[in-house]
């Protein structure tokens, strides 16, 4: 075999399932999005508690968590509940 | 907006594909660097806003399989291959988490469109090919027992 130790092992020798997702995307392309994404953060924040039915409530409360993680990422802080306008 | 929103046409309000695939590929870097239950976050996120969009259930798909829960990632490869049948990766997912839950009748059928679809040469992709190969070499050895 030839391969090069220096390079370490290959994407598909770790992890064959990862290799087989498509690459998609950048995300360096999210910081433009910062003002949306915290937009629509805050306005499912604003209804996550008036919901209905529960099945729609789901599905916001899984938005808001994804919303909240990539902002998280980007470093940018959701307003925390009783903070100031 | 109104408070007393229904929410639903919110939450389907449409992020733009572009959107989607960026939030996806942090998704992604995320699973790549080991960090699954953020993955699983955004993943679920995505099935959630957009559920028709495949590569979010793939990601489902493995985030599951990764946590340990196979029925889990079965069912979210299952649904990615509701929506795009002629998928091998889809396909690929299915087969991976049947023959984990040793359902060897399902994986085989699929084992036979990938490879049908390889042989045809509508697939080119070398990792899929690769993981059709290890996936057979794996369905071999349980129809053997």
């Amino acid at each position: 075999m030839s391969s090069n130790p220096s390079r370490g092992p290959e994407p598909f020798s770790l992890s064959p399932l990862l290799s087989l997702l498509p690459s998609l995307g950048s995300v360096t392309r999210l910081e433009l999005l910062v003002s949306s994404l915290f937009a629509r953060y805050e306005s499912v924040e604003a209804i996550q508690g008036s919901v209905e039915p529960q099945e729609q409530r789901a599905r916001v409360a899984s938005e808001a968590a994804m919303l909240r993680q990539i902002l998280d990422w980007l470093a940018v802080q959701p307003k925390q509940e009783g903070d100031d306008e | 907006m109104s408070s007393s929103s229904s929410g639903s046409e919110f939450v389907r309000s449409s992020y733009s594909k572009d959107e989607l695939v960026d939030i996806y590929a942090l998704g992604k870097m995320c699973l790549e660097t080991g960090q699954v239950r953020k993955a699983e976050v955004i993943m679920s996120g995505l099935n959630a806003v957009a559920p028709d969009f495949l590569p979010a259930w793939l990601g489902t798909a493995l985030v599951q399989g990764t946590l340990g829960d196979m029925e889990a990632s079965y069912r979210a490869a299952e649904r990615a291959l509701k929506i795009s049948p002629e998928s091998a990766e889809a396909m690929l997912f299915v087969v991976a988490a049947a023959l984990t839950l040793n359902d060897t009748t399902t994986a085989g059928t699929l084992l036979g469109e990938v490879g049908e679809l390889i042989q045809s040469s509508k697939i080119s992709d070398p990792n899929v090919v690769r993981f059709y190969k290890m996936q057979l070499a794996r369905y071999q050895g349980r129809a053997r027992v």
